[in-house]
């Protein structure tokens, strides 16, 4: 490369420019897509390292953002003078955006990226036949009073007919977890500051924030000068601050590290003394130190109490289906296995009453070392043995 | 067939099960002291105590007063529970209906309203002549107390004896082991119930 | 006074039956001379019996009326007949039964009301026996 760019520099002053953007944007390229695909992070002994370094330092990137956002907003309405310019306060406005930003886009990265191998499959299952099954499935559960009707439909799979709705990945936990991280964040630095300047410590850092928010504020609030309810405050929203940010790691972590699982049957609903193949899928980028999939089925009832209502589970039958232990999840290479699953012969059908109801699930959990335990369930339906539309599904899934 | 277990909820719910800690006498007088204090009065106790179950035997005794009393023809009752909705407004809303009926209105859990809540509901229930029975943890200074339940191992005995004659003596219903579960429930009756049913189950 | 008596037969004293059978029988209620009857009803139904609150779901239900119940009517046997769905199963579990019966109420005058319930199985199902296996390295896995 470097020849090419002294032969370009003899011959031709302007190419040499050209060539060093070329290939600033292939090195930028190839920065980008390594950051894209993770690969700064590979190996698998660091798997689990790179994973907290890369969640922890978005998460970090989004919060300095957050903190330096509001102390500079916070600065300009406690403390401004008319008569400045307003640089640097649009410099550290944008510099805190820029923050914010890379850490949300880093976030989502991290979080789509995990999740890719399932996502490919969800895109394989939007096919012609899926609408032809689902009817079946809806017909059929009109034909079964009582026997509850699936939440979300199963879809067309990519190893066996019938890809079970993916337990839902708790990113709403991960928003409120952000959001609450925010508000607590914002209280405590406006409230550090507040406490800061009204008892006089900061020493430098307060003065300079204050003499640069001189500079550009147009009015003052008027602190007291010994804000004790501020303080008292402060001490209760310090631990839960700090709590909320702890919490927010956890979520980000357990959502970079272990992606979304899946599983397809070879047919459903399922009907008790029938065998099933299954297979699960789980995407991540951890060594998982076990694995476990087990089949479930819970009895729950619930019931008054005087004036309160409760609820009791009552797990009547579990199997374990499968126990692997030192499963390695790397980026794009899902864990993938298929097993047998059979539904016992006098089994109940899954049922649903206005306080009463039988589930049958499938439950994966998961351990790894040093993350949060991973516990996934998938609900699945249970048919009375006698069931008309068996052949239907059968055929159903057969044409597909 | 499907064995049925006598300590399931459908038998020990507040109407499905008899009021054991008094007799149909003393149950009688509690109606007698309730019509004479306008169709009003509380029963004090705390959870699992049976205030709820004794409303049942109570509005009953009380309509049969009402009648040997030539007061009424009969007792229209209805019942609310206080849960953390606290709507109350659909079940106080009578329609007009034959005047030759009493109405009652059953509170089960009072307490759980504001004490502004109580006086307003409590005020227009009165301005409308509909008589009020309610049951609360603690006593409320709005209502004349009728009785304070504190129920003991016996009562738990005798209701186990009539719900399932044939299970006393057998493990888990020696009288010692029900007075240990009474005890680890804090004398709640029915959280005692519920655990005799899973001790049912296994017999 | 005393509760008229309800009698309930089953066809063929049968108990068992399967989701789609075809159920039939017949009840008689007898009626003393005080007893005033207001209305009959009869019903197949399902009820759960646990620690939960019960539910009921009624599957075949008929009303009768003081006005359509002939004078005589009760001294003769009243037959009922209905397919059973095919769900819920009878069902035997820990916190949670299913049963299914045929149930006959009467209403008589001043509010009184007598029951009489006739229990038979539509299936059966009970608790499985727990088999928690420690399965590690299932030799049909295929990765």
């Amino acid at each position: 490369m470097l020849s090419v760019v002294g032969h370009c520099f003899d011959c031709d002053p302007t190419l040499t420019f050209d060539v060093e953007i070329v290939q600033r944007r292939q090195t930028l390229q190839r920065w980008f897509q390594a950051f894209l695909q993770g690969r700064w992070f590979r190996g698998s002994n660091r798997r689990w390292w790179a994973g907290i370094i890369e969640a922890g330092f978005a998460a970090a990137l989004f919060l300095a953002g957050v903190t330096l956002l509001v102390v500079n907003l916070t600065l300009s309405i406690i403390d401004r003078s008319p008569n400045d310019s307003t640089l640097y306060f649009v410099i550290y406005v944008l510099i805190s955006i820029t923050l914010i930003s890379v850490g949300l886009a880093w976030i989502a990265r991290l979080l789509w990226h995990v999740g890719v191998s399932a996502e490919r499959r969800g895109a394989i299952a939007a096919q012609a036949n899926e609408l032809e099954i689902l009817n079946e499935l809806r017909q059929a559960r009109d034909d079964l009073p009582t026997v509850p009707r699936d939440r979300r439909l199963p879809v067309a799979g990519q190893v066996f007919p019938f890809r079970m709705s993916p337990s839902p990945r708790n990113l709403w936990g991960l928003i409120s977890s952000v959001l609450f991280s925010i508000i607590a964040l914002c209280l405590c630095t406006i409230l550090v500051l507040i406490c800061a300047k009204s008892f006089g410590f900061g020493g430098t850092w307060v003065n300079q924030l204050e003499q640069l928010s001189e500079r550009i504020s147009p009015r003052k609030l008027p602190i007291p000068s010994r804000p004790w309810p501020a303080v008292a405050l402060l001490a209760a929203l310090i631990p839960a601050t700090g709590w909320s940010i702890y919490h927010f790691f956890r979520q980000l972590i357990k959502l970079a590290g272990i992606g979304p699982t899946s599983i397809e049957l070879s047919n459903y609903p399922l009907l008790p003394g029938q065998t099933y193949q299954m297979f699960i899928s789980q995407t991540g980028r951890v060594r998982l130190q076990v694995l476990d999939v087990d089949l479930i089925c819970q009895e729950e009832v619930t019931y008054n109490q005087g004036t309160d209502i409760r609820t009791e589970k009552a797990i009547v039958f579990e199997q374990r289906l499968l126990r692997r232990r030192g499963v390695s999840l790397e980026s794009g290479k899902p864990f993938e296995t298929q097993i047998e699953l059979q539904i016992p012969q006098a089994a109940m059908h899954s049922f649903s009453s206005t306080n009463n109801r039988v589930q049958w699930k499938i439950v994966i959990t998961a351990k790894a070392k040093n993350w949060p335990r991973l516990r996934r369930t998938f609900t699945i339906t249970v048919h009375p043995g006698a069931d008309p539309a068996v052949g239907k599904h059968e055929v159903a899934a057969a044409v597909s | 067939m499907t064995k049925s277990n006598p300590f399931s909820t459908r038998f020990v719910r507040p109407g499905g099960i008899p009021y054991i800690g008094l007799e149909p006498d003393e149950v009688c007088e509690l109606a007698k002291r309730f019509i004479g204090c306008q169709m009003r009065g509380q029963i004090v106790g705390r959870h699992g105590a049976g205030k709820s179950t004794l409303t049942f035997p109570l509005a009953q005794a009380i309509n049969n007063q009402l009648q040997e009393m030539g007061l009424a023809q009969g007792l229209d009752v209805r019942r609310i529970v206080i849960d953390s909705s606290k709507s109350i407004r659909d079940s106080t809303n009578w329609q007009p209906t034959d005047h030759t009926f009493k109405k009652l209105l059953v509170v089960d859990g009072i307490e759980r309203l504001s004490r502004w809540h109580r006086l307003a509901m409590l005020s227009n229930l009165r301005s409308r002549s509909i008589g009020v029975l309610v049951t609360t943890h603690q006593e409320i200074l709005e209502l004349p107390v009728l009785i304070q339940l504190r129920p003991d191992v016996k009562t738990l005995m005798r209701l186990v004896e009539r719900l399932a004659p044939t299970t006393i003596g057998q493990p888990g219903f020696k009288s010692h082991e029900l007075e240990q579960l009474m005890e680890s429930h804090n004398g709640n009756i029915r959280e005692c119930l519920m655990a005799l049913y899973d001790v049912y189950e296994t017999l | 006074m005393q509760d008229p008596l309800i009698e309930i037969h089953l066809e063929s004293d049968r108990e068992q039956f399967a989701p789609s059978d075809f159920l039939s029988g017949e009840f008689w209620v007898r009626l003393k001379r005080e007893h005033e009857i207001q209305a009959l009803e009869y019903s197949v139904i399902w009820i759960t019996e646990g620690k939960g609150e019960e539910d009921i779901g009624v599957h075949y239900f008929q009303r009768r009326n003081r006005t359509a119940l002939v004078s005589d009517a009760l001294s003769q046997p009243q037959r009922f007949s209905t397919v059973l769905p095919a769900s819920p199963l009878t069902y035997e579990g820990m916190i949670l039964k299913i049963r299914w019966c045929v149930r006959v109420r009467i209403f008589l005058s001043g509010g009184r009301e007598v029951t009489k319930d006739r229990e038979f199985d539509l299936g059966h199902c009970s608790i499985p026996e727990i088999d928690l296996k420690e399965q590690d390295d299932l030799p049909r896995n295929s990765e």
